[in-house]
């Protein structure tokens, strides 16, 4: 049987957890958008730091349970088709862009993260009510996830400079 | 911010006005004569004419999948009553505009804005 890092697992339940919490925070701040689920996309701050300290597939895995877990709590279940189309997308643009755009800050990936997370949503949003209008709402949500992107990117910085202090990345690999 | 970094903020950006250029559009026809489209599960249901006569109208939404009740004042369309645990439908401003929606996701209910001159099922007509 593959020896499992204990560390490692527990490492990634916590940030896990605390994305949840983050997104059931997030549930309360209302959005100038009749798009029900929408979400500012703080959490992915917890995303972005396991794709940079622990790895691709964890950190897809962590989103993808995050917005799980984020339903089972919350209850809303529409919501729970927009969160994971988004947070899909979202990790798989954000290990895109980190393996390509060699030159980016984590300012940069967090702002395709947050991208791609609102596109995502309303896409999925767009074929459940088979509306295409539901686009209109996308230049707003790109313009207020550029400033969500932004403080995610930069407290991503902070977590992960914080983090090479007190956990070194091989004992979580 | 780095270089690179600047050029993914001016792409996000550009690509959000292309998007609002699509569909901000103002419609040739008078904007005056604008409708409210009731749609549940994809298919137009119903319509109301946002006109003055209008103003204090209630109108409750014939679905299976839930009860809303929809109000029609001065500023617009608004959801009123709704029988969705969510109730971010509730909440949402009144709408006027062409193209403005409330959405109650839940009964798969959605309420359009649309200009009199919308044929069912085309959002965009080029002449």
């Amino acid at each position: 049987m593959k020896k499992t890092n204990l560390k490692k697992t527990i490492f990634l339940a916590m940030l896990t957890a605390i994305g949840v919490a983050i997104g059931f925070v997030e549930n309360s701040i209302p959005l100038p958008i009749p798009l029900p689920g929408a979400r500012l996309g703080l959490s992915n701050i917890v995303i972005l730091t396991t794709l940079v300290y622990v790895g691709k597939k964890e950190g897809l895995v962590v989103a993808l349970l995050k917005s799980l877990l984020l339903m089972l709590v919350t209850g809303h279940v529409s919501s729970f088709f927009y969160s994971f189309t988004g947070g899909l997308l979202a990790s798989l643009a954000m290990i895109g862009a980190l393996a390509l755009l060699k030159g980016a800050s984590l300012i940069g990936i967090s702002l395709i993260g947050s991208a791609f997370h609102n596109l995502g949503q309303v896409l999925v949003a767009s074929l459940m009510v088979q509306n295409i209008r539901i686009f209109y709402y996308l230049p707003l949500l790109l313009v207020l996830g550029v400033f969500t992107g932004a403080f995610v990117g930069y407290a991503s910085g902070l977590l992960i400079e914080h983090l090479e202090k007190i956990l070194p990345k091989e004992s979580i690999r | 911010m780095g270089k690179t970094d600047r050029r993914v903020l001016a792409i996000i950006l550009v690509l959000a006005g292309l998007v609002a250029l699509v569909f901000y559009l103002p419609r040739s026809e008078e904007q005056a004569s604008t409708y409210l489209s009731i749609q549940v599960d994809g298919e137009e249901v119903d319509r109301i004419d946002l006109v003055e006569e209008n103003i204090g109208l209630v109108y409750e939404v014939p679905s299976d999948l839930g009860e809303n009740t929809i109000r029609i004042t001065e500023e617009g369309a608004t959801m009123v009553h709704a029988s969705c645990p969510d109730q971010h439908c509730i909440h949402m401003a009144p709408i006027s505009q062409e193209g403005e929606t409330i959405i109650c996701l839940p009964h798969r209910l959605v309420l359009e804005v649309k200009g009199a001159g919308d044929d069912q099922g085309l959002d965009h007509m080029v002449r």
